[in-house]
């Protein structure tokens, strides 16, 4: 597929071309970069998603969308890094290109693969699989009153300990949108591409909640969460060796962090309480956690 | 044995006997982080991490050089009072195991061993673009042709060996064919980075360690890429067939789909094998082709190539199948709910292979006079038992 597409235009002759679109300059995490089109409803539904991350100046890296016989190749740094074939599928790649580099990228905080939330300066780690409703579980705590930090990584000071808002739009599909209580067209307008909506809504925050990002936070809780079948929610606390274990797991950075990260972690566990939460519900895992931290208050 | 590794694998290679007179000495750079007397070991050379157990807790802080192994074993087995012959079986073990992971001076890390290429690892099964927009950039080593109905389908492989170990154990013909359409990419977990794994979630078939859930998921997957007859849609749905009667179970996420095919089979369902099942669009009938599936010998011949021995499974027989009900899996929804036609359209329409605008009218009227309920399968005996009738409509 990637011969048929021609010669990869480098970055000279993609600085140099005028493009419809842009993003402007998109800082994410590691990732400083500027998305660039023929087709501005691309560069503009891009922005929309990643406009918490909207920078000034001059990006390092420029991406650029191009269209050739009939498919939509996004080229990088003189490569060919996706192929997709229609519009839709080269916007949800390149989201997904996006969040992927950005994870990728040489960062000075640990990143843990988490959802976060969190209330009164104290933060709740959500570290987990795809499956077991990570995402979904997040924005349900969000719309119940917590701050939201991310969806996806907590960003870990190694000196401090303390996690930092990542705040990117969520990817929901419309089951989770439904059972969030949010509208089919919660996400970011999908105008020029409808079919967007089947591979998931990109929904930026305050669609869940206005003014729901929350500022730097202490982690307090540690919480893998589980889908069980036909699970009444519990808590059971899980021995911090084995906390440590899991969330090394859940590291997208400690092979270049190295012994610094494995000590935070240690020193993340040994301080506060971990627990694997069991459910199959979404408000009943919603009440577990109020209960667990009301708890630790107490 | 004292420790396991993060991957939650096992690494059958053979250790290295340790002597009486070894003196074991763990390596500067490996880390250690005590938690309530146990014990987690980061080496970051290599970049895994190990729990070790209660025997390897308590000998990690004497490993510093100056004890010989018969040493130690005299130590464990005066402080617990053990026969010594079973401590110095288990300290020996253990020492063997930080050894074959490098963590011990002068100790390299061992490779995995070859043989356990396929059988001992597990393999992520998935669907080409979109999901997996980052595939066609994979470094794919080998591409396998199988016949699938009356047109070959490619299978993509990380290595030739790996593709003729396949080859060894599929039945029907194949043929190496580097630009066959790929219709299924099989890649061991390893191969996969973390990241791609974490945002496969649409695209993910099957992950597994079995090889011949590999062989058979990647046979069903094959069978679901073919196009569908003309009148005819597929749908990602299981169907539990009973008396010659169909019940459709839908569901958007094809990992839940095969798990509680498991279940279903469990509590003794005739559940279809196909993830993508052929529905008849002007009658409303279940269409179980025969391609949609791997014959019971073929599963059997799979499963003894690998050394195993299959239960054997009822199959649906290929045929025509009346529909009775539509119960949509929502693993986030209520135990149970009545779905009006419109939204039973609406799930429909997201299960479906199709495009939506040709089969629309006649998912309309299809749904529209049968009964559409939605189910969180979560909830696994009520499930049960509302496929056996025993409970009403909700």
């Amino acid at each position: 597929m990637l011969a048929e597409l021609g010669p990869c235009p480098d970055d000279t002759e993609v600085h140099r071309r005028r493009w419809a679109g842009r993003t402007g300059r998109l800082r994410i995490l590691g990732l400083d970069v500027e998305v660039v089109s023929d087709r501005p409803e691309v560069t503009t539904y891009l922005a929309s998603v990643f406009a918490p991350f909207e920078g000034r100046g001059a990006a390092a890296t420029t991406v650029a969308m191009l269209e050739r016989n009939g498919a939509f190749p996004v080229a990088h740094a003189g490569e060919w890094v996706l192929a997709p074939t229609s519009l839709p599928q080269a916007v949800v790649s390149l989201v997904w290109w996006l969040n992927q580099r950005s994870l990728e990228a040489p960062w000075h905080e640990l990143l843990v693969h988490a959802g976060v939330v969190a209330t009164g300066g104290r933060a709740v780690l959500l570290p987990g699989a795809p499956d077991a409703g990570k995402s979904t579980l997040t924005a349900a705590l969000v719309r119940d009153g917590f701050e939201y930090l991310s969806d996806e990584a907590a960003r870990i000071d190694l000196r401090t300990g303390t996690v930092h808002p990542f705040p990117r739009s969520l990817t929901l599909d419309s089951t989770s949108l439904a059972l969030l209580g949010l509208p089919p067209t919660a996400g970011v307008d999908a105008g020029a591409f409808p079919e967007i909506r089947a591979l998931g809504a990109h929904v930026p925050v305050d669609a869940l909640r206005t003014g729901a990002v929350g500022g730097p936070a202490a982690p307090a809780l540690v919480v893998f969460p589980r889908l069980v079948d036909g699970a009444t929610p519990s808590l059971t606390p899980v021995p911090p060796a084995a906390a440590l274990g899991r969330l090394t797991e859940e590291a997208l950075n400690l092979h270049t962090l190295g012994r610094a990260g494995f000590a935070l972690l240690h020193r993340l566990v040994a301080g506060r309480p971990a627990v694997e939460l069991r459910y199959s519900a979404l408000p009943n895992a919603v009440g577990a956690i109020r209960r667990a931290l009301d708890q630790l208050r107490a | 044995m004292g420790m396991s590794d993060d991957t939650g694998l096992t690494d059958a290679a053979p250790r290295r006997a340790i002597g009486d007179d070894e003196r074991p000495a763990v390596r500067a750079e490996v880390d250690a982080a005590t938690l309530d007397g146990e014990v987690v070991v980061y080496n970051a050379g290599d970049g895994r991490v190990h729990q070790l157990d209660r025997l390897g807790s308590l000998l990690w802080d004497l490993l510093d050089g100056s004890a010989t192994v018969r040493e130690l074993v005299d130590d464990v087995a005066d402080a617990f009072g053990a026969p010594r012959d079973d401590v110095d079986r288990d300290v020996k073990a253990f020492v063997a195991e930080l050894d074959h992971y490098g963590l011990l001076e002068g100790s390299e890390a061992a490779e995995p061993h070859p043989s356990q290429a396929i059988d001992d690892e597990t393999w992520i099964i998935e669907a080409p673009s979109p999901c997996a927009p980052s595939a066609d950039l994979l470094p794919w080593g080998a591409v396998v042709a199988v016949e699938v109905g009356s047109r070959w389908a490619g299978v993509r492989l990380p290595s030739p060996e790996v593709a003729e170990r396949f080859q060894a154990v599929w039945t029907r013909p194949t043929r190496l064919q580097p630009d066959a359409p790929p219709s299924v990419h099989l890649l061991p977990a390893e191969d996969s980075s973390r990241l791609h794994r974490m945002h496969r979630n649409g695209c993910l078939t099957a992950s597994t360690g079995d090889p011949r859930r590999l062989v058979i998921t990647a046979a069903r997957h094959l069978a679901a890429t073919l196009p569908a007859p003309l009148g005819t849609a597929r749908f990602q749905t299981l169907a539990v067939v009973r008396d010659g009667v169909a019940t459709l179970l839908p569901s958007l996420l094809d990992e839940r789909l095969l798990h509680h095919q498991r279940r279903l089979r469990e509590h003794g369902f005739l559940v279809t094998d196909a993830p993508a099942s052929l529905l008849d669009l002007d009658t409303g009938e279940l269409v179980v082709a025969p391609d949609d599936l791997l014959d019971p010998d073929e599963l059997d011949g799979l499963a003894a190539a690998f050394g195993h021995t299959r239960r054997v499974e009822p199959v649906v027989e290929p045929g025509r199948y009346r529909v009775d009900r539509w119960f949509f899996l929502d693993v986030f929804g209520p135990e149970r709910s009545p779905l009006p036609t419109s939204d039973a359209v609406r799930y429909a329409l997201s299960a479906a292979r199709e495009p939506a605008q040709p089969i629309l009218e006649a998912l309309t009227r299809l749904l529209g006079s049968i009964r559409t309920e939605r189910i969180n399968p979560s909830y696994d005996g009520s499930t049960v038992d509302i496929l056996l009738d025993r409970v009403g409509p909700a």
